[in-house]
């Protein structure tokens, strides 16, 4: 996968399930339950990605270091922000939705955009995470 | 208590037009301290210390260790941690020798400190618009060098590559992280290493085109220590006489002090390793 592919595909996934969210005109079902479950994913996630963030800064193997010494460790960097972000964007639609009508399209569309985004993100990150833990060495 | 301390020594030519090292030197010295802090890779770096003395430019590198580090104890006492003032952190010290007139430096090696890699680049992104570009090239030893340069034919070649590593050209390339790292590990080893051999037949030599190889290899290994651990070539120095093994790598110059002072505060300090990279200077004079 080429970086700039790296670099969009989580919002690129997200764009892709907003169309056919509005292609099928999909709503949130009714009530708060699909409201509370989101904010507890969202805040899980915001916090797993707190703590992988700093077991990675602090991470001393070779394959950390050499990301260090390259530009690559700004991608890395930024992968885990938009994954925290994203996260913490997520819970802040999930409180909004407590107040507005989550049966609105646009909320709806709004919400899928935000957690598709935020899942690939998550994903993203937990992936290369992966990688670099694999090549610590024992 | 005394430690063993290395030093290497490396060449130093600008790139293209540039104005020659000293010039930066210059202009690093008249600057104060904050103003000499610049950043290479995730690390700040800064001249600590500059001062020109008998024709020779005598730097002290820092590196900031913005991480966690050790504590003080003693076999008798509680390990407790150092009373840091608000903003400082551990830093790492490298001393470098500059000889304007032989453009060659010597440089203490501290693993965990300003390495030459990151020196190279704290001087060529010191100012804006790449005003100052320099490469600083492992000298070799000449013996080794002339031997190498000298042979009639290339038996053998044996050079191992590190294939785990990402690199700053994956990034160029357009390499996504994910697939730099993986591509590393695919390869399930820390190392490469392969033997190009004409086999013990007498009048059997390799390839010119396999000769270059070993010239293209000894480039990259002067551009890049890191990426050719192992180069090794087996020459004939004439038809008739019998291989000889150049190691090209481990006949880099190099020279370790046994025996450097280290401070009440245990670190090396400042004057003892100015002295040693002169005494390493003063020993390969002749060779640069």
């Amino acid at each position: 996968m080429a970086l700039f592919l790296e670099r969009v595909y989580p919002y690129v996934v997200a764009f892709a399930a907003g169309l056919l969210w509005f292609r099928f005109g999909a709503s949130l079902p009714p009530g708060p339950d699909i409201l509370g479950s989101s904010l507890t994913v969202g805040a899980i996630l915001t916090g797993f990605l707190a703590t992988a963030k700093a077991i990675l800064m602090a991470l001393d193997s070779p394959v950390m270091n050499r990301i260090r010494d390259t530009e690559y460790i700004k991608d890395l960097v930024s992968y885990l922000s938009q994954a925290v972000w994203l996260s913490f964007l997520f819970c802040g639609i999930s409180l909004i939705g407590y107040f507005v009508d989550t049966a609105n399209f646009y909320f709806g569309l709004v919400w899928i955009f935000v957690a598709v985004a935020m899942a690939a993100a998550f994903i993203r990150v937990v992936n290369i995470m992966l990688k670099i833990l694999r090549h610590t060495p024992a | 208590m005394r430690e063993k301390m290395k030093v290497h020594a490396f060449g130093v030519s600008p790139v293209e037009s540039c104005e020659p090292l000293e010039v930066l030197l210059q202009e690093i010295s008249a600057c104060s301290l904050p103003d000499r802090v610049r950043s290479v890779g995730s690390n700040d770096y800064r001249v600590e210390d500059i001062r020109k003395k008998d024709g020779f430019w005598l730097v002290d590198f820092v590196k900031f260790r913005e991480e966690h580090g050790p504590g003080a104890a003693s076999k008798a006492t509680p390990v407790r941690g150092f009373d840091f003032e608000e903003n400082e952190v551990f830093s790492e010290e490298t001393a470098m020798l500059y000889d304007p007139k032989t453009k060659h430096a010597v440089l203490q090696y501290n693993h965990y400190g300003a390495r030459v890699g990151s020196i190279q680049e704290y001087f060529n992104c010191f100012a804006d618009d790449e005003i100052y570009v320099y490469e600083f090239r492992p000298k070799y030893d000449e013996d080794a060098e002339r031997r190498f340069k000298q042979r009639a034919a290339t038996r053998n070649i044996t050079f191992a590559i590190d294939p785990r590593f990402l690199n700053q050209k994956d990034r160029e390339k357009g390499t996504a992280l994910a697939q730099a790292i993986e591509i590393g590990e695919s390869s399930n080893g820390a190392r490469v290493e392969l033997t190009i051999s004409a086999g013990h037949e007498r009048k059997r030599y390799l390839s010119k085109f396999i000769d270059k190889t070993a010239v293209a290899l000894k480039l990259k290994a002067e551009n890049n220590p890191d990426a050719v651990p192992k180069l090794q070539v087996g020459i004939l120095p004439n038809l008739d006489s019998a291989v000889e093994t150049v190691d090209l790598i481990a006949q880099r110059l190099s020279l370790t002090f046994e025996k450097i002072e280290v401070g009440e505060d245990l670190r090396f300090p400042r004057k003892a390793r100015y002295k040693a990279l002169r005494r390493a200077f003063n020993g390969w004079k002749k060779l640069f």
